[in-house]
């Protein structure tokens, strides 16, 4: 079942990223959280969220193991 | 009133001078990985200091020059990105400052390799025990402190409740790991001066390390609740030279074969109700209590009990081998055949017991076998 096309243009890829990146940052401007919420859907910046996260465990274990190796 | 807040910060600092060893700071301790905990330890308090002055400073500032009576008016806005990064960004930082030298400390204070000398230090309720691998020592250590001073019936020595009979002994000027694990319950062997803190838990082995270069006498505690005696199992550690260290390593062996020929001398139940009374009150009076009428409905009273009155069989049995699953600890390990004989002895002579018999240390010697 395919959802009916929105009316309005969803943010691309590169500005999900920076949103969620923002969003593990801690600050986002007001601006871009309106447009997230106006015409973002939900599942593409929870795959996001997620995939960044593991990259964060993945980026701390490979800097422990880079420090430990010396 | 006025004198008296003046006269406490003089007071404090003449407590200081006069009393060496009342310090509020972290102690410098005695070994390279004490000492450069110690100064990560000022670093970063600094760095916090620091903070705080600016914190408050601009806090203060703000109280002070912008205050309403002053006609300041509140700026109402909502979002600021740029400030909002900034004070994220900013901690991040100096996290980060704070967290490259403590990894370089903690990356040497967990490297357990290279050792030339393991102890197996074993917690118990409420004594050390120490296992040189691969000489044949082993040993507990309990506190040596009198009952006199710690009932307040004597006056307290100048290592109250910090000294044991028999102390830690190790080499100066090598690496030494311990190997910490417990018989009971968690515990934890504590020595700051050489900045050495580790659980002892039943069931793991937990890996620590020093080099002490100075021979001395260092003394801790057990750091971790272990139940009625918990602040009864003090540590010392005696750091020898080599020379003073392989002849204190002699001593022991030569003293522990000395044991073994005692309890084949043949004893008169004076001599074992004598030894037995000082081992009772080493070992066993911490929860049977010094009228052998323990403590009701946690620790048995030995007076009067069926077991010290009955035969001796079942007596000898839960004295070596101790009660699974309760308090009551095995001593077989702990304790030489003289001292086990004597203080089974003793307990079936004392406080109006009145067995009459005697358990002979040959006879423990045997079972111990
Ligand atoms: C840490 C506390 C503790 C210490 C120290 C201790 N005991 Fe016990 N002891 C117990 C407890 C608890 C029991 C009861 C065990 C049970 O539930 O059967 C017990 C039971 C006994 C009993 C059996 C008494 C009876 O009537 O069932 C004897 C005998 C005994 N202990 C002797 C000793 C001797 C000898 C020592 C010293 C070498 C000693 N205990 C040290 C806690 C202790
Ligand atoms: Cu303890």
């Amino acid at each position: 079942m395919k959802a009916p096309k929105e009316n309005r243009e969803s943010p691309g890829l590169w500005s999900m990223l920076l949103s969620v990146l923002a969003a593990f940052f801690g600050v986002q401007t007001q601006r871009n959280y309106q447009r997230d919420f106006a015409s973002g859907r939900f599942w593409p910046y929870a795959v996001l969220g997620i995939v960044m996260a593991l990259s964060f465990v993945g980026l701390v274990y490979l800097l422990v193991a880079l420090v430990l190796a010396q | 009133m006025i004198k008296t807040i003046l006269g406490f910060p003089a007071l404090l600092l003449f407590a200081t001078a006069s009393q060496a060893a009342w310090e509020v700071n972290l102690p410098r301790g005695v070994t390279e990985v004490s000492r450069e905990i110690y100064d990560l330890h000022m670093t970063i308090f600094w760095i916090c200091v620091a903070i705080g002055v600016v914190v408050f400073g601009v806090m203060l500032w703000s109280v002070i020059y912008h205050r309403k009576s002053r006609g300041a008016k509140a700026h109402n806005f909502h979002e600021n990105v740029l400030v909002e990064i900034a004070w994220t960004v900013v901690p991040f930082i100096i996290l980060i400052a704070m967290a490259v030298p403590a990894t370089a400390t903690l990356i040497k204070m967990y490297d357990n390799t290279e050792a030339e000398l393991d102890i197996q230090i074993t917690g118990y309720q409420w004594k050390w025990r120490y296992q040189y691998l691969g000489e044949e020592i082993d040993f507990f250590s309990s506190l040596s402190t009198p009952r006199d001073q710690i009932n307040n019936a004597a006056v307290k020595g100048e290592h109250y409740l910090l000294e044991v009979d028999n102390p830690l002994v190790i080499p100066a000027g090598k690496k030494v790991r311990f190997l910490l694990t417990a018989n009971d319950v968690i515990h934890s062997w504590w020595v700051p001066d050489l900045a050495v803190k580790k659980d002892a838990i039943p069931g793991f082995i937990n890996e620590a390390w020093t080099i002490v270069n100075e021979p001395g006498v260092y003394r801790g505690q057990c750091a971790e609740l272990c139940g009625k005696d918990h602040g009864f199992m003090p540590i010392v550690v005696e750091v020898k030279a080599q020379a003073d260290f392989d002849a204190w390593l002699a001593e022991v062996k030569q003293a522990d074969q000395d044991k073994a020929a005692e309890a084949q001398k043949s004893w008169t139940l004076a001599e074992l109700m004598e030894t037995g009374e000082e081992v009772y009150n080493k070992a066993c009076l911490a929860c049977h209590q010094a009228n052998g009428e323990g403590i009701p409905g946690v620790f048995p009273g030995l007076k009067n009990s069926p077991i010290a009155l009955g035969d001796p069989g079942p007596h000898i049995d839960v004295v070596l081998n101790g009660k699974q699953g309760t308090a009551m600890q095995a001593f077989r390990d702990q304790l030489t055949a003289v001292e086990l004989a004597a203080v089974i002895t003793y307990e079936r002579n004392a406080w109006g017991n009145k067995v009459g018999d005697l358990v002979t240390p040959a006879q423990i010697a045997e079972l111990k076998e």
